[in-house]
């Protein structure tokens, strides 16, 4: 038992309805919530050395619902059922924090997307400091987990894939678990890092789908056997149209990918040089034979 | 002669520097704190040279490293040579993790000759297996600057136009041999726009400043194993793009279809076809290149059959923070406030404990030293400003 | 968590419910806090099937189990079907299908689903409670835990520092653990070598050392065990630093709360007081984690030289105790 290590899980839940997801019940989103608020129970309950922080985003902005960094004093509630008290108070503190996200939200525009990139780079930042404190103490492995029916957001390319890299780079897994609608980005953020993607269409089971797939940590999925590998696909979207391309044209000097040939470059307008073209030969002189 | 010479370059010409004046105890008599402080002080100063300047993107680096008897000396452990091997290592790889669509080559000197180890190529793996190559290698004989900038002359002087062509040496002898006049091979590579820079590792040659001037790259002495390193690292960095004549729209093909191991049928892959072992990399999965359709086991690459150079968008992407890179935070002074938002880090929720604390110039978020550390270094995106809509920056 | 210091062998909780008849351990199971702590004491792919089947009210054909596991892993697919069996966690039920297949224990199912989920009647002692008006703090009881463990082994160790001595209850145990020994000529009883190694062992394992021992002998003061156990396994589940109710406590719980806090492992102000507060040494006592902040030896406190001189930087009366057996103490 002390041969084991701890593993950090930083989960990530977009509180931001589908509406395709709304649509199929009134109960939806309580019940997505308090799935994965058992999910990650259960991984504290998995191992004593395991670490959990959970953050929430919406379409305009992004919260650390746990742990919360003010110590308040106001933990004298005592448990009210047979729970154990560490899980009662981290159902407590997620449910205030994504209650108060919600309330907050502007309610003048509803936006379709949200803010993932934001809570993952947060996620990075925390995890880059409890390795940095357990550093002496135990040997911490750490992954993110995110929870999301959003879709893609592609104003949010760079910062993606800022964060995949980063993560790449600090040995962090990030797995996706996606209700209803498919997210390229998300699929090539669980290719680089080595994590897992699954899209979830029976939100009931929702539960059982994250126990099976996304419990179990790194070293123990080589043990078990996980879902096979989706087909990602690595296309870049042309800047001009934002379209997928197989091949195409890339600026040498600020990396933007065209689709077609073009004289200058719309980010960082340079000029390119053009290919030379090739000589013509000299037209005979047409004999005046008529038209 | 003197208006060549750097007016403030040799450390006796300029002030006498009281170094023990800079380290101050604080109230328990321990020096730790005054010495991280002088570090992470460092460490942002380095984050603030970076300025917007126009940047090469691909590259097409040589390095020149001497092999002759003055490598053999113990000065660095465990002997100049090993101990540059294994720098050399580290630096492959993350010269790769940087700039990706890049390409580097070696080239070793010794015994008065210049042999080129690797050509030059995308790959990490194979510049590595040539690094294991030298290892066992003996050190003899003297090297010889010219031959050695001739032969990198050879090959980069066909490279596109661009394209950054650079050249960095390391030098561990004080002399060379060279056949004829090294100052008109100067010239041509100047001519050439080849970027040469030089990592001394003994003392400083003349001839080497001169070359670096000319062709406007770097020269310098190392002092032990860690700045050594630094030095090296600094070449990471693409180079400011005065080098380069045009700038051209490359092609390029982007889609190559991963086929994972499940499905597709085996074929061939293209990379491998000289490997001395039969059947290596006879498999399923693979990229293939939208033109031509041959298989290659991994990217980036130049494909055998139609020339096309073949990517993966993310390769492309691992390089746009060089483009668009982060501003660097302000540095605020709080005193003891009491209003809560003000207490802790937005990245990593740490309770502030210094009293020096960094504003993102966008979002007026506050951060913590660690985490400014770490998103300027590794991060290159605010998490204040990605999390809130107002300030996305996307392309 | 099994140690092994030398011939010191201290069985694990695993080994020691294994001894256990199915009834009792059918008992036990009816607390959310023994079912957490037995979970957690499971190698890990047990843990990762009984997660799986948690939610899960069928019985499950066995080939289906097997199949989660890759083929590489065929040891450890046998240990944790093993252990599963011999703990009676799971049984063999057949399926509708007519295919040999496992069930939960019913009772082993529910607790732990109220130890992760919530429902059921709240822990004993997690009963409601004004607020003390002497709350101790966390230094408070780490410092009181770590006086009263050391009174135990100055006790052993045979010192004359100890200014209160133990009751007879702990000497008991000692002798019965076989790290004392009486002597007919000595008054005191005299350590034995697997007392020594019992000293050198680091403090989590002495305290489970010693409260396994304890069980073993529980039935035999008249306390229940599959009381003691179940306070025990809630005990380590508990907050530090937060105090706790002793209302609805039976008779021989109190006792046993008694003998707790003579080692060290919980604090009450007066014997009657109403509350007690959990000390570091009972936290954590079943999952085993060797937290090393409340340790009685710190390492890299000796020197030894190659002229058998012996230089220690302490301020702890019981290491200079403990040094004093092996060397002969020149300075101080």
């Amino acid at each position: 038992m002390s041969a084991e290590e701890g593993n950090l899980l930083v989960v990530i839940v977009d509180t931001n309805p589908s509406v395709k997801l709304m649509m199929k019940g009134k109960n939806v989103l309580t019940h997505c919530l308090d799935s994965v608020m058992v999910f990650s129970n259960s991984h504290l309950m998995i191992s004593p050395l395991n670490k959990l922080a959970v953050i929430a985003c919406h379409s305009h902005k992004s919260s650390f619902l746990f742990p919360k960094p003010q110590n308040d004093d106001s933990e004298d509630d005592r448990p009210t059922d047979g729970q154990y008290e560490l899980f009662a108070q981290i159902d407590r503190c997620v449910k205030d924090g994504v209650k108060q996200l919600v309330l907050e939200s502007p309610q003048e525009t509803l936006h379709m997307e949200s803010v993932l990139a934001g809570a993952m780079s947060m996620a990075l930042c925390y995890i880059h400091r409890i390795e940095r404190e357990e550093k002496s103490r135990q040997k911490l492995s750490a992954r993110i987990l995110v929870v999301t029916a959003s879709g893609d957001s592609a104003a949010q390319y760079m910062n993606f894939m800022n964060v995949f890299f980063t993560a790449q780079k600090q040995n962090v897994i990030i797995d996706a678990c996606v209700l209803d609608k498919d997210s390229g980005l998300l699929q090539q953020g669980c290719d680089i890092t080595g994590g897992c993607y699954l899209k979830v269409t029976n939100v009931s089971a929702l539960l059982q789908y994250l126990l099976w797939v996304f419990l179990p940590d790194a070293k123990t999925r080589k043990q078990l056997v996980q879902p096979p590998p989706v087909h990602v696909d690595y296309r870049a979207a042309c800047f001009c149209h934002r379209e997928l391309i197989d091949t195409g044209y890339v600026c040498s000097v600020c990396l933007s990918i065209f689709c077609a040939f073009s004289p200058i470059c719309s980010t960082c307008q340079t000029a390119f040089k053009l290919a030379p073209i090739p000589a013509l030969k000299p037209r005979k002189k047409k004999t005046k034979t008529g038209l | 002669m003197a208006e060549e010479e750097d007016p403030s370059s040799y450390r006796w010409e300029t002030e006498y520097e009281k170094t023990w004046e800079s380290i101050h105890e604080d109230e328990q008599g321990l020096l730790q704190g005054s010495v991280e402080e002088i570090l992470h002080r460092n460490k942002r100063l380095r984050l603030q040279k970076k300025k917007n300047i126009r940047l090469g993107m691909m590259r097409h680096l040589f390095v020149i490293v001497d092999l002759s008897e003055a490598m053999a000396v113990q000065d660095l452990k465990p002997t100049r040579h090993l101990c540059t091997i294994k720098i050399l290592e580290d630096f492959i790889g993350e010269f790769f993790d940087q700039n990706p669509i890049s390409q580097l080559g070696i080239i070793i000197t010794r015994s008065k000759r210049a042999e080129i180890l690797m050509e030059l190529s995308g790959n990490a793996k194979h510049c590595m297996a040539g690094l294991k190559d030298i290892a066992d290698a003996v050190c003899v004989g003297e090297p010889s600057l010219q031959n050695s900038l001739e032969l990198a002359a050879q090959t980069l002087k066909h490279m596109p136009g661009h394209t950054s062509r650079e050249v960095v040496i390391i030098l561990g002898s004080l002399t060379t041999c060279d056949p004829s006049d090294i100052c008109s091979t100067i010239e041509t590579l100047k001519s050439q726009k080849i970027r040469c820079s030089v990592i001394g590792l003994a003392a400083e040659l003349r001839i080497c400043k001169a070359l670096v001037q000319a062709t406007e790259g770097t020269y310098h002495i190392i002092l032990d194993e860690h700045h050594y390193k630094e030095i090296l690292y600094n070449h990471i960095s693409p180079p400011p793009a005065s080098g380069i004549t045009e700038s051209s729209l490359v092609r390029m093909g982007e889609f190559s279809s991963h086929v994972s191991d499940a499905e597709g049928k085996s074929s061939l892959c293209n990379c491998h076809l000289d490997s001395k072992v039969p059947g290596e990399k006879f498999g399923i999965g693979g990229y293939f290149c939208p033109q031509c359709h041959s298989k290659y086991c991994e990217l980036p690459v130049e494909c055998k059959a139609c020339g096309l150079n073949l990517v993966s968008a993310p390769h492309l992407a691992r390089s746009y923070h060089h483009l668009f890179p982060l501003e660097n935070f302000k540095e605020v002074n709080i005193n003891n406030r009491t209003d809560s938002e003000l207490r802790y880090c937005c990245g990593c929720q740490a309770l502030f404990t210094e009293q020096t604390v960094y504003r993102c110039t966008q979002c007026q978020q506050l951060f913590c030293l660690e985490c400014d550390l770490f998103i300027h270094d590794t991060l290159h995106t605010c998490p204040g400003c990605s999390s809130s809509r107002n300030f996305n920056m996307g392309i | 968590m099994a140690t092994t210091t030398g011939n010191l062998k201290c069985k694990n909780l695993h080994g020691f419910l294994k001894s256990l008849l199915p009834a009792t351990l059918t008992k036990l199971y009816s607390h959310p806090a023994t079912c957490l702590a037995v979970f957690r004491e499971l190698p890990l792919l047990s843990r990762h099937y009984i997660m799986r089947l948690l939610f899960v009210e069928q019985p499950i054909p066995q080939a289906v189990i097997s199949s989660w596991v890759s083929q590489n892993v065929i040891k450890q697919k046998f240990e944790a079907v093993e252990s599963l069996c011999e703990l009676h966690i799971w049984n063999e039920a057949p399926t509708p299908g007519g295919l040999p297949g496992w069930l939960l224990n019913p009772t082993f199912r529910k607790n732990i689903k109220i130890a992760l989920v919530g429902g059921g009647q709240t822990w004993e002692v997690c009963a409601p409670l004004d607020k003390d008006k002497k709350t101790r703090d966390i230094q408070f009881l780490d410092s009181y835990a770590m006086d009263r463990w050391e009174c135990v082994l100055h006790f052993m160790v045979g010192s004359q520092q100890s200014h209160e001595g133990i009751s007879a209850d702990a000497v008991r145990i000692l002798l019965q653990a076989g790290l004392m020994r009486n002597e007919e000529t000595e008054t005191n009883p005299l350590i034995t070598t697997d007392g020594f190694q019992f000293l050198l062992m680091d403090t989590s394992t002495q305290v489970w050392y010693f409260m396994l021992h304890y069980l073993e002998t529980v039935e035999s003061r008249g306390l229940h065990l599959v009381e003691c156990l179940t306070f025990l396994f809630q005990l380590s589940f508990l907050t530090l630093g937060k105090d706790y109710s002793t209302e609805g406590m039976t008779e021989s719980l109190l006792i046993f709360l008694q003998h707790l806090r003579e080692v060290g492992l919980v604090y009450q102000r007066k014997r009657r007081s109403g509350r007690f507060y959990p000390t570091r040494l009972a936290i954590n006592l079943a999952s085993g984690l060797k937290d090393n902040s409340l340790d009685v030896h710190r390492p890299g406190y000796i020197l030894v030289e190659t002229n058998y001189r012996v230089y220690a930087y302490t301020d702890s009366q019981l290491q200079v105790a403990l040094l004093g057996l092996f060397c002969e103490l020149i300075y101080r």
